[in-house]
Order: C-alpha cells, then structure tokens, then sequence
C-alpha cells in the first residue's frame, strides 16, 4: 500500500510511505498503526467512536473519499490530506 | 438574571443623550442575547418605510450570556440592523475581544439611534459613555484610526472602526475590531449604517473589569475544564493549518467555487492556495480569539513585490482565500492576502467584495462592461493586479464601474442589465459564501431561507452532511448532501439550532469534529443564568428567533418568490474528477420546508405559528 502525504503530515512521515499489511486492514486501522508509529500523527490522525473521518486530515483513494470503516485493499494507493473544515 | 449585567445602553447619536435601561426579563428569557434579542429590538423600532441609511434604522451590538464568562470560545458580539446591502433584516457576528471588553463594561448591548451631525465616537471607559468629536478620523483607515485611539485614550483599549469604505456608504462595508488583528463583522453592510450615522469608531477602554453573574460558578469551571480537553483534542489540527486547510479538500469534494461558480474544479490552483501553502509561505505565527483555545487565526507578512504587505498583519480566512482565488481564478497567494489587507483596511467584507469582483470579470468576459469603464486597470479572470486594484477602488468609490460595484452584485447586476443577473450570485442581495449549493443540498435550502440572504452559517450543512452529528436533536450521523429525502426536516432544526448558539454567542466551530455538541451548550446555559430548561424550551428559542427574523423580512416584502437560488445554481450540473452533482431540488425541498415550519405557502408564518412561538407582540410586522 503506498501513502502520500501532504504537508504538514510530510514533517511526519515524509512526502510518501510504503506499507505491507499481511491481514486487511480499514483506514481506522491504518490510522492507528500510523499514530503508534509517530505520536505527533495523533493530532491529525486522531478519532474518536462514531467518527465518521479522523480529526484534521482526509484520506482519499483516487478521487473516492474514504470513510473509517471502508476496507483497503494492499494495493492500494492513497492521500492524506490535512484538514477538512472550511470557514 | 445571571449571565448579564442586566444593562442595556440606549445611545440617541441625534442629541447625543444615553439611557442605561434594565432588559426586560422576559426578553431575556425568550431570546437569550446575541442576533436574537437584537432581532427583537430591532423589530420593536422599524417601520417598513425606515430605510436602512435613516437614522431612525437602529445598529445594535449585543452579546450574549456566555460572553465574559469560562465558555471556551465564547468572546463573540453580533450586530444586528436593516441592511443596506439587501435592504431586510441583517445581522453579522465576529469574535476577537469587543464581545469580551464590552461585557466587562458592564453591558449585555448597544442600541445605536439616530445620526451624528459630525463625525463622532463613541467612548466606554468602564460603565460611562461619552462621545468624542471625530472630524479628525475622517478618511482614515481602520488600523490608523485603531491605532490612534489607543495612543489617546488606551493603549490596552479595543475598537470598533469603519474604514473609507463604510463612510462613503459601500453597501458592503464592514465593522473591523481589533485594528491589524482584524476581525470583522463582515457580512450585510452593517459598516455602512455605521457611516450613514457618521459614527467613526466604538472604543472600550481596558478600565472595564466587571465579572458577569454566573449561577452555578464550580460547576461551569468543571463542565469547562472538560470540554477544553475535547477542544485540544479534536481540534489540534484545525487550529494548526487554520481555516483555509478547507481549500483543498474542498476542491476535490466540489464544494470549492471557480471561475465565478462555473468550473467544476482547479486542483493546481487550490493546491497553491490552501492553507498549507498559506502557512508555508506567508504565515509568521498563529493568532486567536480572547479566551479562545482554538486559534484558528494567523498573522502574515510579505516583504516585497508587488503585493507587500503593510507590516504584521491577519492573513485571510478560508472564506476570503476562496473568494479572492478560486472564485476569481487567481492562484497568487500574495495577491489574496493583499486583497485581504485592503478589505480589513479600507472595510470591506471580503465575501461580497470577491463575489462582486467575479460577477464583474464574466461581465468583463461577455462584453457587457466596456474596457474604458475599466479606467486602464488590466481586469478580469487570473489576473490578479487587476483584481487587488478593483478591491482598493471599490472601497474608495474610485471611478464608475468600481462606484457601481460597491452597491453589491445584485444591483450591479440589474444596472448592467443584458442577462447579467445570471452571473450574480446572490440570495435576496448578499453575495454567496464560498459553498456550493450543487455540493450541498442542505446548504442549498439554507442559503435560500437564510434571514439574511446567502448564508452558510445559519444552517453549516455541509459539516452535518460531511462528519459533524447532533444526536440529542435528532441527527445521528453525516448524511448524504445530495439526498433530498429529510433534507427540510435537517435544516430546519440546524437552523434553530444555529439560531440558538448566536444568542449565547459562542464559536461555531467548536462543532468541528464534534468537539462540542448540544448538551455542552445546554448545561452552560443553565450553570451561567440558573435557568434549568429542557432541550425542547431550548430549541424552541431558535426557533422563534429565526421566525421573527422572518416576520421583520416578510415585513420588508419578502415572500416566496425570494426563497430562490440564482439561475446558476438552478441550471448548471458540476462534474469534475470524482464528483458529479446535480442541481438541488429546491422547490420541493421549499415546500416541505415551509410546511414544517407552519409557513403559508407564501413563505409568511401562519396566525397559529405565531401563536404557538409567543410572537403574538409582532404580529403587526404582517399586517
């Protein structure tokens, strides 16, 4: 699976990252694993029961916004993206 | 009743006399403060024949039970008048620290009558208020004129100011606070009821220190502390990249306007204008609210070229990013914060003046304005100098298409005649905040119901579609945008809901993420004022003030006929990468609105609505 991130994730993670998951995961489970491997990622990466999309990023596959529960699928190819809200 | 100082100032700028009068109390309790006890005063002073630039056309400021107290995010004011801009009911909010400063001198509002002969201000120093000839001011700009008040009265003292722009009567010109760290009651012109009553500035000296009445004082520190920690928590990322994070995720969702609404996306353009780019470029640091956790703000700088800044200043909101780049084809940064600094400068609502700017560059496009009403300035889509000029002569009245400009799209629009009303995007005259209809359903039944014309916070749809949930009020989760299927029902409750939180006067984005919900809102109202009420009494203020708003338009001639998107919402699909949206259903969605609200199919609330709301003291505004 491989991750782009835009900035300010790429601080985090650098500008892409590639990851081998040997059991499918959901985007809430990917998102866990990132926060465990960087702790800063929490802020935007962070959710809490019921959320439908993590605290201040987008995940998007292609042009398909992903929500938490949605499955991926090992060769997939995805963006996150910081922030949703508008003013 | 705890939660206010129980004072309200009456000011008479004709003889320059002013009444401190005790609320009633059952005004406080049947609209709370904010926009909806300054709805109710401002529908017990008009007349259908007060034009908003009479002097008998009240500008009141009022702030709610929150303000001045531990609520997070709670130091907002709202002004409430008839609007130049749209000619009915016109309210807008803001924060920073003029709400907080004007509850510790001991006020819950301002009623503003009457007009000055001479330019004058106004001066708070703790509970008195005085007057202070303004000739001096005349032509200055709002960070000037801040900052030459503070010299000579305090320099720890907060601002009201118009610019240039509110005093040659722009009808779009806005209130700015807090001089270069602007924030602005933006929205519907209240600027301009400000300079036709040739009141140059409000200041509120630091003197004011009085604690505003809480009830129930350990229990809101608790119930405080707590939701703070849900504040950091989901909201961390938010207030680091700021609002204008919105831009490109937006862009890809199709909720981002381009090219005056008619291209569907710009993806390398957003990409060089979200916020991310913003804080990377021109962002020196973050800035916020008084008392506000969140900081969503930030403070900009820009050095040279051609769209220097003049020093340290607020950069541009998500909002103002949209309507200066996106909206206008203009993918330069630096020309957007320019832009910016001569809205908050000159005082300008940086949403019409973009919406105003993008309807004259396709008029430009289609041959209807010719080049020599352009006075050599080099005008229309991408190209930015021309477009940071217009805002500067907007402002200033410089020349004829900017004059022209300055009387809003909708005017503009009949002036210029030849089919341009399609290219003016706007509901009952206020140009449209930067969220596309198409994209969002409820927001399309909101912008076309909205009191104050189009106005994507009455409802914020498209974060209740998107993420945000409700469930003490019956929204349990996102819903689709385009599904008409209890569409009606959603904004109707958002609506009381929204209606409510700007009469506590409190920050709406603590709603983001579902950081803050209902129940937080409900249980401080009742810590603050003792009033322990029920969450139907609660809502059911929402809803009479959102009525009697409607009561004063329906006053001012508002009917059906005017609930309508324009044309281009109405005709146009939007199918870019990844989405494809239809145009709203809005009439059906109308009637179904309506007839949840015991409206008569003419858009007027029925006698047994008005009964049911305890309105019956304004039934005269439909007579």
């Amino acid at each position: 699976m491989k991750i782009k991130f835009l900035a300010p994730l790429n601080q985090i993670f650098g500008s892409a990252k590639e990851l081998d998951f040997v059991h499918p995961v959901s985007v809430a489970e990917l998102l866990r694993f990132l926060q465990d491997q960087a702790p800063a990622f929490t802020t935007y990466g962070g959710f809490g029961p019921g959320d439908k999309h993590p605290y201040g990023l987008l995940v998007w596959r292609q042009h398909h916004l992903m929500t938490l529960d949605e499955m991926l699928d090992p060769n997939d190819e995805l963006e996150m993206v910081p922030m949703a809200g508008g003013g | 009743m705890n939660g206010y100082h129980n004072r309200v100032a009456w000011i008479d700028l004709n003889r320059r006399k002013v009444d401190v009068k005790e609320p009633d109390i059952k005004d406080m309790e049947d609209f709370v403060g904010g926009s909806s006890l300054g709805a109710a005063y401002l529908a017990r002073l008009i007349r259908p024949e007060i034009h908003p630039f009479s002097p008998d056309n009240p500008l009141i400021f009022m702030v709610g039970p929150y303000t001045g107290t531990r609520v997070p995010a709670s130091s907002r004011h709202a002004v409430i008048s008839l609007s130049p801009l749209t000619g009915i009911y016109g309210e807008s909010n803001c924060g920073g620290s003029f709400g907080w400063q004007l509850k510790k001198s001991g006020f819950d509002g301002l009623v503003i009558t009457g007009a000055s002969e001479k330019l004058v201000s106004i001066v708070i120093d703790s509970g008195r208020i005085g007057f202070r000839n303004s000739d001096d001011l005349w032509g200055l700009d709002t960070f000037t004129v801040d900052a030459r008040l503070k010299e000579e009265i305090d320099p720890k003292a907060v601002t009201a100011v118009i610019g240039p722009a509110g005093e040659r009567l722009v009808k779009f010109a806005s209130i700015s606070h807090d001089g270069r760290h602007t924030r602005s009651i933006g929205r519907c012109g209240m600027g301009a009821v400000m300079g036709a009553k040739k009141l140059k500035a409000i200041v509120l000296t630091s003197k004011g220190d009085a604690a505003t009445p809480v009830a129930d004082v350990e229990g809101l520190k608790s119930s405080a502390r707590e939701a703070l920690k849900a504040i950091k928590e989901r909201l961390g990322a938010f207030g680091q990249i700021g609002t204008p994070g919105g831009v490109i995720n937006y862009d890809r969702l199709g909720n981002l306007p381009v090219n005056n609404w008619r291209t569907p996306q710009d993806t390398p353009l957003a990409e060089k204008t979200t916020g991310t780019t913003l804080k990377e470029t021109l962002v020196v640091r973050r800035s916020g609210c008084k008392r506000c956790p969140i900081r969503c703000g930030r403070l900009v700088e820009n050095r040279e070229g051609p769209f220097a800044l003049d020093g340290v200043m607020e950069g541009p909101e998500y909002e103002t990013v949209a309507s200066f780049g996106s909206l206008c084809l203009n993918d330069n940064i630096e020309a957007i914060a320019k832009a910016n600094e001569y809205c908050n400068r000159l005082g300008m609502d940086s949403l019409s003046t973009g919406g105003v700017i993008a309807f004259a560059m396709e008029c430009c496009e289609k041959g209807l304005i010719p080049r020599s009403d352009l006075d050599g300035v080099d005008f229309g889509f991408g190209k930015p100098e021309g477009m940071v000029e217009m805002v500067k002569r907007i402002a200033l009245r410089e020349g004829k298409l900017p004059t022209l400009l300055g009387e809003g799209a909708r005017e503009a629009s009949r002036v210029i005649g030849h089919n341009s009303e399609e290219y003016a995007m706007h509901v009952k005259g206020l140009e449209f905040p930067m969220h596309d209809p198409r994209f969002s359903w409820g927001q399309a039944l909101s912008f076309s119901t909205s009191n104050r014309g189009a106005c994507h916070l009455n409802s914020l749809a498209h974060l209740f579609e998107m993420a945000v949930s409700l469930p003490e009020y019956g929204h349990s989760g996102p819903t689709p945008g385009r599904e008409q299927e209890g569409k009606a029902q959603m904004v109707v409750r958002l609506q009381h809901f929204m209606a409510v939180l700007d009469s506590l006067s409190i920050c709406k984005f603590t709603l983001i993420n579902n950081a803050l919900s209902l129940s937080h809102f409900l249980q401080w109202y009742g810590q603050i004022t003792g009033r322990n009420i029920g969450l139907n009494e609660f809502m059911a203020i929402g809803e009479k003030a959102f009525t009697l708003k409607r009561m004063i338009n329906n006053q001012r001639g508002i009917t059906r006929k005017d609930d309508i998107l324009p044309p281009r919402m109405r005709t146009l699909r939007k199918r870019g990468i990844g989405f494809d949206l239809g145009v709203p259903p809005l009439l059906p969605m109308l009637s179904e609105y309506y007839d949840l609200r015991g409206w008569a199919e003419e858009g007027r609330p029925m006698d047994e609505t008005i009964s049911r709301l305890g309105l019956d003291e304004f039934r005269r505004l439909l007579d």
